[in-house]
Parts: C-alpha cells; structure tokens; sequence
C-alpha cells in the first residue's frame, strides 16, 4: 500500500522511539519499537496501522502547532 | 432519580488491561457520588450478560471500555457486543465507548435509534506504555496523562457536567499536557515522553461525540 520512501521514512521514525515504551492497539495487540519496525518491514495489517499513525501526526505537525500557539478561551 | 450506570470493561491484553485498571478510578468516584454501578469485567463482559444488566437495571449511562471498530463494540475475546443491528438497547442512554472506531457509524446509528448521545472516538484509540510498568497501569507515567484524559469524560459526566463540557474538558486536558510536554523541552530531550505526546494529541484529534450535547446524567 506504502511506497518504498515512504516505509524507509517510518522505519527512520520508529527507530528514533524509546525501546522503553510500547504502543497499544487496543484489542490488537501491544508491540514495542523493534516488533513495530518488524510488522512494518512485513508488511502486515499491523504494520500498515502503525505506517497511517505515523503520517497522520507528520502531516498534522503544523495543525498541532497552531492549536498549540492558539490563546485558551 | 436513575442512578444507575453499566460499565463494561474487558482485559484479555495489554491495552485492555490499561483500560480495566483505569476504569476503575471512575468507578470509584461514581460510587462516591451515590451512583449505583454494574460492572461487568473481564470474561463476565460478554453480550448475555450485558443485555440482562441493561434491562433489568436501564442504565443512564453506558460506559464500554475494550475492542471496537466503526461498526461494532467487542466485550470479552471479542465476542460482538453492540452492532449497528443492535443499537436499539442503547435508547434513552449516554454512551461512551472508549474503543476504537465507534463513534462513526455505530454512534450514528446509536443516535438515529433513539440513545441520546454517544462518545467515542471516531478512529484508533492507543495507549502508550512503559514497559516496566505494563503490570500496574495506574503507576504508569507515559500512560497516566492518555488513560486521564480519556477517564475526566467519564468522571465529568458523572459529576454533572452536559455531554459537550465532559468532551470539552478533555481536549482542554490535552491541550494542557502537549503544552506541559512541549514547552518545558521534554519533547525534545525525554524519547519515553514523545510517545505519551503523540497519542494525546491522536486520540484526542478523534474523541466525537454524536447526539444532544446538552445531555447529562444528573438534571
């Protein structure tokens, strides 16, 4: 589904994680940073969850800094 | 006054065990404030077991805490609990499913029969999770923040707050934590962090609801 840039791009991202952390699915599974690399380089149902995850936040950084610089009501 | 409130809350791994355990914050401060719960956990969450407690109770408020996507709520090993087919139980109820997916097609159809308002989330729902501390949830730092944030809807509807101001209180929790986080550089220097960052700010991006946001479940 992902191009090849594309999942070099997310594996780059995934590798820079924390291997303290993992990320729940919920009902899906739990999967730390290397079994989150691994599924991608898989190409498995997961790994294209955690590929869409991924791209929604870089594509959402300047919407998210906007929010985040916008005064309280 | 019905004060009666069904809580489902499932825990066959490790997210729905994060969800199981905070839970139960909430269901602690319900009792505090005199409501009357039913709590189906764990392999008691199934579909038998939920439709005679929402007859013989008729819950105000249902609150679902497990597997879902945009057409169903799964309990216990993802036995189906709720479809779009079987919504009608719902009638005359303030759901918040704390699932994936749910608040699209299956809060729609929810509403359209007659619940009064449903809140989900209209995508993922993820949890983040230290992993030496993936056996107590509620001592979680990288989860605390998420797991709140998502919990304030439920305790501020029981504290008396409209559908809308429970939904309105947790975007502006998130949008506290990502300031706290961004602003004080632990985004950039602490890795852990970044993980409870963005799933804030994900989970959050799709928290709907759907319905009268003037609901609340004490008038």
């Amino acid at each position: 589904m992902y191009d090849e840039k594309t999942l070099r791009l997310i594996i780059a991202r995934l590798s820079a994680k924390s291997p303290n952390v993992s990320i729940a699915i919920v009902g899906k599974g739990t999967f730390n940073r290397d079994e989150m690399i691994n599924q991608v380089k898989e190409h498995t149902k997961i790994g294209e969850a955690i590929v869409k995850r991924e791209l929604e936040f870089i594509r959402d950084m300047p919407r998210l800094s906007i929010i985040l610089s916008e005064e309280d009501e | 006054m019905n004060k009666n409130i069904l809580v489902l809350r499932t825990a066959y791994d490790g997210g729905t065990f994060y969800l199981y355990e905070w839970t139960g914050v909430v269901i602690e401060n319900a009792g505090l404030k005199g409501f009357d719960v039913s709590d189906l956990k764990k392999e008691k969450a199934n579909r038998k077991n939920f439709y005679g407690l929402l007859k013989s109770t008729n819950p105000i408020f249902v609150f679902l805490n497990g597997h879902g996507d945009n057409n169903t709520f799964y309990g216990h090993d993802d036995e189906e609990i709720i479809t779009t087919s079987s919504t009608t139980g719902l009638k005359n109820k303030i759901v918040y499913a704390r699932a994936c997916g749910c608040s699209t097609q299956l809060g729609d159809k929810a509403v359209q029969e007659g619940c009064v308002a449903f809140i989900g989330y209209s995508d993922y729902f993820d949890i983040p999770i230290q992993n030496s501390r993936s056996a107590t949830p509620l001592h979680d730092p990288i989860a605390k923040p998420v797991m709140e944030a998502s919990n304030v809807i439920a305790t501020a509807l029981i504290k008396g707050n409209t559908v809308g101001e429970a939904v309105e209180h947790s975007h502006k929790l998130v949008k506290k934590e990502l300031r706290k986080i961004l602003f004080s550089g632990r985004y950039k220097e602490d890795l852990e962090c970044r993980d409870t960052f963005e799933k804030l700010y994900m989970n959050d991006k799709h928290l709907d609801f759907k319905g009268d946001e003037n609901a609340k479940l004490i008038q």
